[in-house]
């Protein structure tokens, strides 16, 4: 009988079933992180308030989990029911104990030797639908794991990782499917956006980034260069329910920095896409970096946000674009709203009524080398954002930083790195970050916290007034509404993660990555 | 894609290469793709003629580094790891075989001696004090101060001509490691010395005596970094002409690789 019970209680630890109404209403359960921003709107804004902006200051390490691999850490932990998933570059999965940071188990994907990658083998999390948990591998595999006991129950192929297809983003699954993007954009790759069933791993549908011949936008590219455009898809997209909408951004046309062999405006790279989440079909599109020479990638998180709009109710995708301009959309129709920089750029004489950049002239990158601001690493790049419907505020963590840009030969082979060209930082000048919170409609500033060196993590949100970001080795709680410095701690190591927040218990904690560890923090008892 | 992984991935990747025979091109059209590459990507620190300045004097026919070709594309693909040499990693292989056929070219003038005697200048060394802030290796040990950057080998990373200008006007070209700073506490306290970190909350100085300090940033007003001035005397009028010849000539002859 006492075995039974306990049997029971371990086994009322274990429910793990997460079917799509969950995540659907994931705003019911703000316990639970169910998808990797939080929530299908990519908001990453959290609804728990046991830790606000009059207690932060009392945050201490709830525990810490080190990962002994060499790898930088990007992921963003999916939390259910008291059970918490990451993964570690560069081909870890594991399972713990989101209460005390114990291990339930741990996968490791075997990968190829001669793989070849642009920049770091990392990987940003996993998804969870029903049972089973979603990691797309280092070498573009699709695997469906079981939640409890982390056995592999699919692996299929994305795409040959041999011609520099890789994946380093968390999939999203809506409904039955699994939605999942690819990295390769260094590598003249032709970037798409796939579907997969969820129980079987079988295909439903592929949405090339790059239209082919016959398909509209196709004449946006010179020649044959659609083949090796890139418009890679490799930070997670967002989901609008209502609309059926999944909306994903693409990466840089290749080869990044020597557009003489792709003329033209080279859709759809650095462009939101709008799919229909059933069959993949294209709804609308907008692109933010026509024929783009800096490699500007749009991959930042599209942030769904229902507010008023010049006094009209209306339902945008917001987001601070790389190329220095935050941009306010109709996230129905893919039309452009509003538009304004939201760091130094010099490239640019402002956007037109369509949001189109007017380009200033001699910006593009030259063998010399020619200085433009910002850098290829953009005013903000693919660590997310947070909007606080409290608020009404944006908070990007942002970069300020310009680069001289260089041109180079463009010859692709296959799997061989295809960019271009370079970049080369500016003699004696001080580059620096901040958190910039800007309303979310006017894309106003309403305030900033200057960071040292540009920002290089995400930002989270949440109903008690705080904002958790990183500088550095610095990990720290803002107020809200004010931007004024709650909490700070150092973490010892680089952070390049996006935190997030759950609840076990009645206790509420926050996680990042830092360095080659996770850390985890809370109130004291 | 993000800069500093990619830099990160290319050294990596680079330290497990095993050692390549190489055959440079020599097309005109090579050569002056490598120049244009050159011009480009290294002029900054090497000077546009390879006699150096930041960074090492390539204008000489054996590079100490580099002794063979394929040594030479090497580094420019993944650079020196602890040294200001970045890698190229945005050149693609004919790029970078372009841009070592050039730099052999560079090589190929005639060396001009640095004039000078190079004990006698060892002499003025030591009696001036350059001991104070700068560090020599000797044998296995390292003698001299902190303060400024350490000279073991800086007959390999500078040209003759800017070791003279860093003798006369020592503000001119500060390694960033070393660019004196001005931390102003609120109190009204100053102190200033070489920085050796800086982030959001905090700031990390060395001072002339040696004293570490660490200033939260809630108690600093403002940081300086003074750029263009060092907290080295400038050697112009200390120094008569042929002493600052001898001094140059013995700062050439340090080439104890680290």
């Amino acid at each position: 009988m006492k075995s039974l019970a306990i049997f029971l209680m371990t086994a009322a630890a274990w429910p793990q079933n997460v079917p799509y109404e969950r995540i659907l209403n994931a705003h019911k359960e703000p316990q639970n992180w169910l998808t990797y921003s939080g929530n299908y709107n990519g908001q990453r804004y959290s609804l728990l308030n046991q830790i606000h902006a009059g207690n932060a200051n009392k945050l201490q390490v709830a525990w810490v989990h080190q990962t002994g691999t060499q790898e930088a850490h990007e992921t963003s932990p999916i939390v259910v029911d008291g059970v918490m998933f990451i993964t570690e570059g560069p081909n870890i999965v594991k399972s713990l104990d989101a209460r005390t940071g114990n291990v339930f188990w741990s996968y490791e994907k075997k990968i190829p030797e001669d793989l070849r990658l642009c920049c770091g083998r990392v990987n940003r999390g996993v998804a969870i639908l029903n049972d089973l948990i979603y990691y797309e591998s280092i070498d573009a595999h699709l695997i469906a794991l079981d939640a409890r006991t982390g056995r592999v129950r699919w692996d299929v192929e994305i795409a040959d990782y041999k011609l520099g297809h890789s994946s380093t983003v968390a999939p999203l699954a809506v409904k039955d499917k699994i939605i999942t993007g690819i990295a390769g954009g260094e590598f003249g790759i032709r970037g798409f956006v796939d579907a997969y069933d969820a129980k079987t791993g079988k295909r439903v549908w592929r949405t090339y980034t790059i239209p082919g011949p016959g398909e509209p936008g196709h004449n946006t590219w010179e020649g044959d260069s659609w083949k090796t455009g890139s418009a890679p898809t490799w930070v997670t997209g967002s989901y609008d329910p209502e609309t059926n909408v999944t909306i994903w951004g693409t990466g840089n046309p290749g080869p990044d920095w020597n557009g003489d062999v792709r003329q033209g405006d080279n859709l759809y790279s650095d462009s939101f896409l709008a799919l229909d989440a059933d069959t993949g079909k294209l709804k609308w599109h907008f692109q933010f970096t026509p024929h783009d020479e800096h490699d500007w990638d749009s991959t930042q998180v599209p942030v769904l946000i229902d507010a008023a709009f010049r006094g009209q109710r209306k339902k945008l995708v917001v987001t601070a674009n790389r190329n220095a301009f935050y941009y306010v959309l109709d996230r129905t129709t893919g039309k452009f709203l509003h538009g304004k920089a939201y760091v130094k750029q010099t490239w640019s004489s402002g956007l037109d009524d369509s949001g189109r950049q007017m380009v200033l002239p001699n910006t593009s990158p030259t063998v010399e080398g020619n200085l433009v601001w910002p850098s290829l690493a953009g005013g903000t790049n693919w660590f997310s954002p947070s909007y606080s419907p409290d608020t009404g505020l944006f908070y990007a963590p942002i970069k300020e930083q310009g680069a001289y840009y260089f041109k180079g030969e463009a010859e692709y082979k296959p799997g061989q790195m295809f960019n271009g060209g370079g970049q080369r930082n500016v003699p004696d000048e001080e580059p620096y970050g901040a958190i910039r919170a800007l309303d979310a409609t006017t894309g106003n500033l309403k305030w900033d916290f200057k960071l040292h060196s540009p920002a290089n993590a995400g930002v989270l949100s949440t109903k008690g007034n705080v904002v958790f970001s990183a500088s550095m080795q610095d990990f720290f709680a803002l107020n809200a509404a004010t931007g004024q410095l709650l909490w700070k701690f150092k973490g010892g190591g680089f952070i390049i993660a996006n935190p997030v927040t759950y609840m076990v218990g009645n206790k509420q904690y926050v996680a990042i990555a830092i360095g080659r560890a996770l850390f985890v923090f809370s109130l004291p008892d | 894609m993000r800069l500093a992984a990619v830099f990160l991935t290319t050294v990596l990747a680079a330290q497990e290469k095993p050692p390549e025979k190489i055959t440079l091109p020599t097309a005109e059209a090579d050569l002056a793709r490598g120049k244009a590459l050159y011009l480009g990507s290294c002029t900054y620190c090497h000077g546009p003629t390879g006699d150096g300045g930041k960074g090492a004097n390539l204008a000489r026919p054996e590079l100490a580094r580099a002794k063979t070709d394929g040594d030479l594309v090497r580094i420019i693909e993944t650079g020196i790891p602890g040294t200001e040499m970045p890698g190229a990693w945005h050149m693609v292989r004919r790029e970078l075989l372009q841009t070592a056929a050039f730099v052999r070219t560079l090589g190929k003038v005639e060396v001009t001696p640095v004039p000078g005697d190079a004990a006698r200048g060892k002499a003025l060394y030591d009696k001036h004090g350059c001991a104070t802030c700068h560090t020599v290796k000797q044998g296995n040990a390292f003698a001299g101060g902190l303060m400024g950057p350490d000279l073991s080998a800086i007959g390999l990373r500078r040209s003759a001509a800017h070791l003279r200008e860093s003798l006369v006007n020592p503000g001119a070209s500060l390694p960033e490691d070393f660019v004196n700073t001005v931390v102003i506490l609120k109190s009204g306290k100053t102190v200033s010395g070489r920085r050796l970190g800086e982030d959001t909350f905090s700031v990390l100085l060395r001072d002339a005596a040696g004293n570490n300090h660490v200033f939260s940033r809630s108690g600093v007003r403002e940081v300086k970094r003074i750029r263009g001035e060092s907290p080295m005397p400038s050697y112009q009028d200390k120094l008569s002409a042929s002493e600052l010849d001898d001094l140059i000539c013995h700062l050439a002859s340090l080439k104890e690789a680290q």
